[in-house]
């Protein structure tokens, strides 16, 4: 059988919601920017 | 190529080959052969995720869509970081709490024999000939930038990749993966770095952008909504989130990654880590493409970028048409140079009529010589029969074989070769565990042993890597067999998405009423699919990104309906 756990708390967060919310928060920053690069050379 | 850049290519090559092998001497057991031991770290789990993703193609093409296109292919990326966390989400603590090998496994758990067959069957189908493809699609180009033989660069790939992946399993995958990674990563790295550098003295980085946003390369991302747009944002944040979710949810060569986790936060972390820098790195490919673009404004670019085939069609009578169209290229790419360097003058003026003049102009010389372009390619498909006249895949090597220096063009070559191995090695592992887990053990010898299996395990992806080489080698003789394969994707990945959408989030609909909902979304795709070949889809026009959000939503009503009848 594997033995991989399943009960368990994400590293370096307090919880997993916090890491989903930052990682959306990285893309939505991203495709600000990338927006901002848009405007600005077009 | 000198002889450098060749010891740079097999020492790398091979020092991967030796690495994987090395490090994988101790796998005994089924659980190292298919899931590494379940102790993989969740950084080298990103990493196998995204070499897994990264095929050789990724770099042949993408520089070379953003050269005739611009950025815009990366707003195609965007659904991936929601793709992920929904896996995360819903699809992985499932997976960890029944300790299964392959994601098919889980849908006898949750309905019955029949749809985890069907699920597990339309895989090997689609990742079978998918293998071949990605061992074919590099050869192609490979072969022709270094004047190999077709056949003998499909074998050399497959074997490279046979010797680790039989030997080693998934533990032998992922850690050949890591290195794979650091060539690709290093190598694209270094030759961003070396366009820039190649720019004409006197055209810096900012003249660089200027001219590439004047020309309409930099257009990052789009908010308008029109469906016929291949590449918008909101495609990138609906069809695309359905693929991603099909290919890394429920195809096995993706799930066999995460699933070698050391824990389930293990395995999370590193699809977040997946869905943090795949659209920077992509955009990191897709910006190589656009300098190579700026540099062939200041440099004569070649009117037609295989070279093999611009032999051939000197070989022609149409050669004398040929040279003359060439000629032309020529004198309009003389006339744009100064067009541009206008440009880049009337921009340091911050004049806007003047910008808008120059750019205009720009645009329009830039229009002139596309249709020579084109003009090129028609009589390339009139003189040489069969000849591919898509040159876009050879941008990006020929800029690299022509102007890098000694020692990078061999890195550059060992990142397409990483590429291209380690997406295969992943494919195999793959196919040989479901060969063996959903079909070998499940239907034919249910009471071996740990050793019977891993015994088997090797063998079976053994056969299905010698299979991928008689594909890629019989490729070449069926013209629209690639576009098939790709197909195929598309038609069938649908219904399978639909199914495990059905499983994770809706408890009450059983296995009869999902197996038959899953046969009619597919006939409804198929239907759907004839009618926009023909022409007649009406409302139902549609490329085949959207087959995967309509296919899984047709499984979800279809088993529904289903349901409701039977309930009464």
């Amino acid at each position: 059988q594997n033995t991989n756990e399943v009960n368990d708390k994400p590293p370096f967060f307090s919880s997993w919601p916090k890491v989903y919310m930052l990682v959306m928060g990285v893309l939505a920053v991203l495709i600000f920017l990338f927006y901002l690069f848009t405007e600005h050379y077009s | 190529m000198s002889t450098i850049d060749w010891i740079v290519l097999f020492g790398t090559l091979i020092s991967i080959v030796a690495y994987g092998v090395w490090k994988s001497k101790d796998t005994k057991d089924m659980d190292g052969y298919l899931r590494g031991g379940s102790d993989v770290k969740w950084w080298a789990i990103g990493l196998s995720i995204m070499a897994t993703q990264a095929s050789a193609i990724t770099f042949l093409s993408t520089p070379g869509q953003a050269f005739n296109d611009g950025m815009g292919f990366i707003q195609f990326y965007f659904g991936l970081p929601v793709a992920m966390i929904i896996i995360a989400v819903f699809f992985l603590p499932i997976y960890y709490k029944l300790k299964v090998y392959t994601a098919y496994e889980y849908l006898e758990t949750r309905f019955d024999m029949k749809t985890r067959m069907l699920a597990a069957f339309i895989f090997l189908v689609q990742r079978g000939l998918g293998a071949g493809i990605t061992i074919y699609a590099p050869s192609i180009i490979l072969s022709s930038l270094l004047g190999w033989d077709l056949k003998i660069t499909n074998v050399l790939i497959g074997t490279l990749v046979i010797i680790y992946t039989v030997s080693g399993g998934t533990k032998a995958v992922t850690q050949t993966q890591k290195t794979q990674m650091a060539v690709m990563m290093g190598g694209m790295i270094i030759a961003g770095i070396l366009v820039i550098v190649s720019l004409p003295t006197g055209v810096g980085f900012g003249d660089a952008l200027n001219v590439a946003g004047k020309m309409g390369k930099l257009d990052v991302v789009d908010f308008s909504f029109d469906l016929k747009n291949r590449y918008s944002f909101w495609s990138g944040m609906t069809g695309a989130v359905f693929l991603f979710l099909s290919y890394f949810g429920t195809d096995q060569s993706q799930v066999q990654r995460y699933l070698s986790g050391k824990s389930l936060s293990e395995s999370r972390l590193g699809l977040m880590m997946n869905g943090l820098l795949k659209v920077p790195m992509q955009f990191i490919i897709l910006f190589i493409g656009v300098m190579v673009f700026v540099y062939y404004q200041y440099n004569q670019p070649p009117v037609f970028f295989n070279e093999t085939v611009k032999e051939e069609i000197y070989e022609t009578d149409y050669a004398d048409d040929f040279r003359t169209l060439e000629l032309e290229y020529e004198s309009v790419f003389s006339e744009k140079l100064e067009a541009v360097n206008e440009l880049n003058r009337a921009i340091k003026t911050d004049d806007p009529l003047e910008i808008e003049s120059a750019q205009t102009l720009v645009n329009q010389i830039q229009t002139e010589s596309d249709e020579i372009r084109a003009e090129a390619k028609v009589m390339i498909e009139a003189a040489v029969p069969g000849a591919e006249i898509n040159d876009k895949d050879y941008i990006f090597m020929t800029f690299v074989m022509n102007v890098l220096p000694v020692g990078i063009i061999g890195l550059l070559f060992a990142v397409i070769f990483s590429a291209a191995m380690s997406s295969t090695a992943s494919e195999l592992n793959a196919l040989g565990g479901t060969t063996t887990i959903d079909f070998y053990k499940r239907k034919v010898k249910q009471d071996g042993d740990d050793l019977h299996y891993l015994k088997k395990s090797k063998l079976f992806t053994l056969a299905w890597g010698i299979l991928a080489i008689i594909i890629a080698s019989s490729l070449s003789l069926f013209e629209n067999l690639i576009q098939a394969v790709n197909l195929i994707g598309s038609l069938f990945y649908p219904t399978v998405l639909g199914i495990f959408i059905v499983a994770f989030f809706f408890k009450s609909i059983k296995s009869n009423a999902v197996f038959i909902g899953a046969i009619l979304s597919q006939l409804v795709i198929f239907l759907i699919h004839y009618l926009n070949i023909q022409g007649t889809a009406g409302v139902f026009t549609m490329g085949f990104l959207w087959y995967n959000a309509l296919g899984c939503i047709l499984v979800v009503l279809f088993s529904f309906m289903i349901k409701i009848v039977r309930d009464k």
